[in-house]
Order: C-alpha cells, then structure tokens, then sequence
C-alpha cells in the first residue's frame, strides 16, 4: 500500500514512518505541509492508495485538505486517517464531515496504527466493490441502459452529499467520542417507506439517485445542527447530532419530506415513484449506556416506531 | 522473538534517534517561545505572535509524549490549551495563565 503522511513536524513524522515501516508498510512518502502534499498528489506516476493527515499546519490545514483529496475522483474514497493530537470535538466533527475515514491521537501506539491502517486497508478495498457496482452501473446506464445490482440490505457510501459518511467511517467517529461527548449526542434513523419495493423495480442508477436524493435531503433538514450521517443499508439512514439547536422532531421530518417532494422520481420505466420517509424514535444515550458509543449507531435501528411528516403533524395538532 | 516484539524494538530505537533530535532543538525552542511570549506580553493584540507560539507547543505536545517526555507533553497541551482559549473573544484564559503555562513548559524544556 502506497500511504502519504502529511505532518509539519519533521520528528513527528519520522516516528509515523517507523511506525508504518515496522507494520509492514515501506511505501511511505511524507510531505511537511499541505501545498507540498498537494504537489506529490499532482505529479506521483503512481496513486496513493491511503493518507495520513496532521490536522495543525500552517497554511492549508489537515482537514482542508482532507476535503480536497475528496473531490479528486481517484481519492473519492481511499482511507484518510487523521493523526492529530487536536482532541477537542468540533475538529473530529469537522475531521469526518471533511471526509476521514478515522481518527487517530496523538500520542500513538505503533502497534495501533499499525492494525487501524490494515483494517482501514481491508474496509477500503471491500467497500470499493460496493460502490463500485453503483457507480459503474451509472456509466453504464448512461452508455447501455443495463447495468450490475447491489442489493436492498448493502450499506453502500454516498459519497457525492457533504456530512454523509461511510458506516465505517461513522463507527469509526463514535469510537472516538469521550463519555461526555456521547452523553450530549442523539441519534434517529430515517427510513425510505417501502424500501424493498422501490428497490426491486429501481434499476441500480435509478436506486442511488433517489438515496443520493434522501441523504441530501436529510443533511438539507439537519442543516441548523451539528450532524453526520450515513447509510446502514435497507433504506435506512442514522443520522446523529450534537450541540445547541440539535432538536429531532416532526418539524425537522416535515422540512426533509418538503425537501424529497421537490424533486421525486420519475424511473426510466416511465413510472413515478414518489419517496416517503419517515422517522424513528430519537436515541439519546443514558448515563449507563453512554460507554457504548455504537449504541447512536445501532439503538435508532432497533426502534419500531416511526412516524411519517403527515402522521407527525395530525399527532402535532391534535 | 516475536513479530510484535521486533516491531517495538525496531520502533523503540527510531523513537531514540528521534529523541535526541528533540532534546537538540528543545534550546532554539525555548529561544522562540521566550521571544514570541515578550512579543505577546508587550503588545496583546499581536496575533501572528500568539498563533506562532500556540503551534510551536502544539509541535511539542504531538511528539513529546511518544518520546517519553509524558511530563512534557502533558505541560504541552495545557499551554496550548491555554494559549488557544487565550485567543478567543470570550478570553476564557488571562493571558498570565497562558504566559504562565508556557514559562512551566520552557522551564521543563530547558531541563533536557
């Protein structure tokens, strides 16, 4: 694996070097700022096939260029580690929304990185098959109007909607939260009503325009709070919040319903195919259960109920 | 002995080449800190000044600690924590505590 690390301190990086080196990656480039990695980026003959990003440089920071990695088409979804001593929560949160994969602190443990590069490695190369069928589908779709399926339940990543993350990127991000960043988390799922009919008569094109179009969406309705979501598969999206104005309720389900009735499908076939959503139960962790960061990610799923933007405002009126 | 084993020892020694090269530049380091902070004590409003120092310790603390200055790196992120809430508008630390931090974090340095 081809690895970029990034970083303005010299020592800093010749420890990440090590590090890299004795887990078995010798294939370490290093650059001292963003503009020098953005240079080796321009003109390496061969790709990079994962980052390592300090967050604090001069100039363009870490997560700056995070952000310009993900808009070069070849690095839309390559593993992007931060490996920053910055702890505090908005730069996770800015880290991730930018578009990282994971987050590592410093002081690192060799070892550690060692295995979170190798796992990121693996989740990369799988994830790339996904994704792959969708976005090759859409060419050929363009070019042969046929094309290869994923199917219904596949957490595939959206990756063209800002604040719409990996599930591996997602886990990756609530591993990262202390206790009292948790406590002051929630997290809902919305769901597409129908998902599995929909999907059997969508062709693969047909059915990431109208996720793409839901996650948009989403992110359009949560655009007031601090947010990050992603797809778990099955027409479901989580959808978590933090800080001030981080409220989930019916009015926040009515603005993202608005949002999906601008512009609902037509499919190839000729058929219309209007998108619901609706909205499970709010999470919000409890003193007890806050250890478990994953529970933002898997307790919203486990709700039964939901609710539409019609049903949400006949209960609201009522 | 183990894979694991090689790694860390392997690792151990970069960490004490690089170690040494950290305790040669801790003197320009305190140099610099010494300066920027006459600069932010004289004249309160010199950001570059503040921004300069607050990476500088920022650089101390990312490493610090893997070097096994743990004391170090943890007097290295209180001064920057200091030296950031500093620079807020809300001014959350006097600029003599952050002063202060850095003092420590230099008299620390100074002990290499």
């Amino acid at each position: 694996m081809k690895i970029l690390a990034v970083d303005d301190d010299d020592l800093a990086l010749e420890l990440l070097s090590s590090a890299l080196r004795g887990a078995g990656y010798s294939d370490v480039t290093t650059a001292t700022s963003g503009n020098e990695a953005l240079d080796i980026v321009a003109t390496t003959e061969k790709p990079f096939d994962a980052f390592l990003l300090d967050i604090r440089m001069p100039g363009i920071d870490g997560i700056e260029l995070c952000e310009m990695l993900r808009e070069m088409p070849r690095y839309a979804s390559v593993p992007i580690v931060m490996i920053t001593a910055m702890q505090e929560r908005h730069f996770i949160d800015r880290a991730f929304a930018a578009g990282a994969m994971d987050y590592i602190n410093k002081p690192f443990d060799p070892i550690e990185l060692g295995v979170r590069i190798g796992i990121a490695e693996r989740l990369s190369s799988q994830a790339h098959q996904v994704e792959e069928s969708a976005t090759e589908v859409a060419l050929l779709k363009s070019r042969t109007g046929f094309g290869a399926e994923f199917k219904a339940e596949e957490p595939i990543t959206i990756g063209d909607v800002a604040r719409v993350i990996s599930m591996t990127a997602m886990e990756n991000y609530l591993l990262r939260l202390t206790y009292w960043m948790a406590i002051k988390s929630k997290s809902v799922v919305f769901s597409i009503s129908g998902f599995r009919a929909i999907h059997a008569q969508c062709d693969p094109a047909e059915m990431y325009d109208i996720l793409s179009d839901a996650a948009g969406a989403i992110t359009d309705g949560l655009k007031y709070t601090n947010h990050l979501v992603t797809y778990v598969g099955d027409g479901q999206f989580v959808a978590v919040v933090n800080g001030p104005g981080s409220v989930l309720d019916a009015e926040i389900l009515r603005s993202i319903q608005y949002e999906m009735d601008q512009s609902q499908p037509v499919l190839a076939s000729g058929k219309s195919c209007p998108i619901t959503l609706e909205m499970g139960e709010v999470y919000s962790p409890g003193l007890w259960s806050a250890p478990n960061r994953l529970n933002l990610l898997l307790c919203p799923q486990l709700t039964e109920n939901r609710s539409t933007a019609n049903a949400a405002g006949h209960r609201a009126a009522a | 002995m183990t894979d694991t084993a090689q790694f860390q020892r392997a690792f151990q020694t970069s960490v004490a080449e690089v170690r040494q090269r950290f305790i040669d530049r801790a003197a320009q380091q305190v140099q610099d800190l010494d300066d920027l902070m006459d600069r932010i004590e004289t004249r309160p409003d010199d950001r570059a000044a503040l921004e300069a120092a607050t990476h500088l310790v920022h650089k101390i603390a990312g490493v610090a600690t893997t070097l096994g200055f743990e004391h170090m790196g943890e007097l290295a992120n209180r001064a920057e924590s200091m030296l950031i809430a500093c620079a807020q508008p809300s001014g959350e630390a006097t600029r003599a505590q952050a002063l202060a931090a850095v003092e420590t974090l230099t008299e620390e340095l100074d002990r290499l």
